[in-house]
């Protein structure tokens, strides 16, 4: 696999990118339920304004990494629903490398407390 | 009427995008307008908070909003631009007329004879030809099998490639042709004369077949993309229930 490097100038839209690709590694969500369930599972540590997430979302989507689709549900508006493809699936394993390599960076320059 | 018209009229004035593009964003946050506000007034809010916290949540800063149309325009190329745009009829006609010319031009020219001179190079181009013409047929009879706009514009890179690769084999096969010639001519000067000509010949024929298969193929994409940016704008039209 090719090595990926975090842009550090970019940091929180890398951040942005690997909750979504992460959250939807679990299966299709709505624009919607990706920003509630990102704020909910990171304890209210990364809270998604929508305003943020349209552009990051059409970004990944023409990147090819989500495949965006739309739901009729009975009775309910037209929704937007995103999946995970092959792509977003490498492309989310070499963020995670990346921010692993990043993480260890960090802490070898600013160390780690001891508890 | 939804609560939020007078937000998403607001946001849709924002977007400089084109009608349909725009109207697909504004139903996706319509959307996801509604369930956050389901979710407060589950959460216990008031309907009048509810809204005003989904709004909120929703609202989009001009820089989100210029980097939403950086991605939408990007990802409509110059060529699909040209080719959403609606031929008018002089221009079709001025197209085939070309096209007439040239054809016509090089089979007076060559005395009736068009392939009497040519390299051993236009099989390959012969078979990009024929690749092609059956590509061509094929896609035409997708179109009224309503098969997905999607898996329609995927394909449209195939007439490029193949009148790209016509071209290479063209113009490789005359640098070839002239350096084997050039190698006859070091070994046989005095019929070096003759053996120029008809290099000369044979490969500037092979590359104006060439040329015109590429030609072809350029007219080829011309219309499936054409037709295919029709396609996308009917499904996207029925898919807003808009006329």
């Amino acid at each position: 696999m090719e090595k990926f490097e975090l842009e550090t100038q970019n940091l929180a839209r890398s951040c942005h990118e690997s909750l979504i690709l992460a959250t939807l590694a679990d299966g299709p969500r709505h624009g919607y339920q990706l920003a509630l369930e990102i704020e909910d599972r990171s304890a209210g540590t990364f809270r998604f304004n929508h305003g943020t997430l349209y552009p990051i979302l059409h970004k990944l989507e023409s990147n090819g990494f989500i495949d965006g689709s739309w739901a009729e549900p009975a009775g309910k508006r037209k929704r937007r629903q995103y999946a995970l493809t092959a792509d977003g699936r490498k492309h989310l394993d070499r963020l995670t490398d990346a921010w692993t390599a990043f993480v260890d960076s960090l802490f070898s320059v600013i160390g780690r407390s001891e508890p | 009427m939804s609560r939020f018209n007078v937000f998403l009229h607001r946001t849709g004035e924002r977007l400089a995008l084109p009608k349909a593009t725009r109207s697909l964003i504004l139903v996706e946050i319509a959307s996801d307008l509604e369930e956050l506000f389901n979710h407060y007034i589950q959460q216990g809010l008031s309907e009048e908070e509810a809204a005003a916290r989904a709004e909120e949540k929703v609202d989009m800063s001009d820089e989100a909003l210029i980097e939403l149309v950086r991605i939408h325009s990007d990802a409509r190329t110059w060529t699909d631009r040209i080719a959403r745009r609606t031929q008018p009829f002089w221009e079709r006609f001025a197209m085939a007329l070309i096209v007439l010319f040239f054809v016509t031009e090089w089979v007076i020219g060559t005395g009736l004879k068009p392939f009497a001179h040519l390299t051993g190079f236009i099989w390959p181009i012969l078979v990009i030809f024929i690749a092609l013409l059956t590509f061509f047929i094929v896609q035409m009879a997708r179109f009224s099998d309503h098969s997905s706009p999607r898996r329609l514009r995927d394909s449209l890179a195939t007439p490029l490639f193949l009148g790209a690769a016509s071209l290479v084999v063209g113009f490789a096969g005359a640098g070839i042709e002239l350096y084997r010639t050039l190698m006859r001519m070091a070994a046989d000067p005095e019929h070096a004369a003759p053996l120029f000509a008809n290099v000369v010949l044979d490969s500037t024929a092979t590359l104006a077949v060439a040329l015109l298969v590429a030609l072809a193929a350029g007219i080829a994409w011309f219309i499936l993309a054409g037709r295919v940016a029709r396609l996308e704008d009917d499904v996207t039209r029925r898919f807003l229930e808009v006329k």
